[in-house]
């Protein structure tokens, strides 16, 4: 590679700090959150513990309205992704409303959560990273979407 | 150095570019039957064939398969049928499906709103006859 010089660096780097102080200017309006859900799923479905504590700690930061945002959701660039993730994880499913959604819905949604969980696509690969309590070890995979199948045929078969 | 760069490089586009994998028309002899025994009606049939069943058929190459497959769904029942044509109901609704990528090069495959209403009411319809005391 061709020796770039000194002074290339020092614009590059200082270029970057600008970028950075200056994206902190741009305004962003982060999800919002809210604890106060009458319709939410882990509310109103019973279930064991550990499932629902799985579904809280590995799903529910985007999948619901009690996102508990962490400290560099303040800070450009990542706000924006956490904002996106967000967003576009509330819009595929949102445990908060689970009581406003029909039966059929509801199954969608679980078998959903079981390819999803199984194929190991989600939670999102990067998020464990910074949440470690997130984790899905190989059991509590099979757990969660060993209950989430059963359940489907629960609500199938109850109506 | 170099060398390293010129891998990431390459790593990068692959990645991008499998992106963009769409399986290629395959030869000439699929089967063309989608027919299924809870039985579909014909105008769903004729709108499945033009536009799903090309990706969503048990012989298509690629994964569309795997989350749709026309050739099996007649053998599904409970909720694994329900969710299917939720998920069918979505795609549909959201014009998710055909994909866009696809479309550019079978732009005759897409799927006019008459379609797409033929589509929505068929599985609003299975839905109702699933969920009322089967």
């Amino acid at each position: 590679m061709k020796k770039v010089s000194r002074k290339f660096w020092k614009y590059f780097f200082g270029g970057l700090i600008v970028l950075f102080v200056g994206i902190q200017f741009i305004p962003i309006k982060m999800p919002v959150t809210s604890e106060n859900n009458p319709d939410d799923f882990l509310m109103n479905v019973k279930m064991p513990e550990h499932v629902a504590s799985m579904f809280r700690e590995s799903c529910y930061d985007c999948h619901s309205n009690e996102t508990k945002y962490p400290w560099y959701s303040r800070i450009a660039p990542s706000s924006w992704l956490l904002a996106s993730d967000v967003i576009g994880g509330r819009n595929h499913v949102n445990f908060s409303n689970w009581n406003k959604l029909s039966k059929a819905q509801q199954i969608a949604v679980l078998s959903d959560v079981a390819s999803e969980v199984k194929s190991g696509d989600m939670p999102f690969w990067a998020y464990p990273i910074m949440h470690p309590k997130a984790r899905l070890s190989a059991a509590d995979r099979k757990e969660l979407v060993d209950w989430a199948q059963n359940y489907q045929n629960q609500i199938f078969y109850s109506h | 150095m170099k060398k390293l760069f010129l891998g990431l490089t390459i790593i990068i586009s692959a990645g991008i570019l499998s992106a963009f994998y769409i399986p290629e028309k395959q030869s000439q002899n699929i089967k063309k039957d989608s027919s299924t025994s809870f039985v579909m009606p014909d105008s769903v049939k004729v709108v499945v064939d033009q536009s799903c069943y090309m990706c969503h058929n048990s012989n298509a190459r690629g994964d569309a398969k795997d989350a749709l497959n026309f050739d099996k769904l007649s053998s599904m029942k409970g909720p694994a049928l329900v969710a299917h044509l939720q998920n069918i109901e979505k795609m549909v609704k959201h014009s998710w499906m055909p994909p866009r990528r696809f479309l550019s090069d079978h732009p005759e495959k897409a799927l006019t709103e008459k379609q797409k209403q033929v589509l929505l009411d068929w599985v609003n319809a299975e839905n109702n006859k699933l969920f009322s005391g089967n």
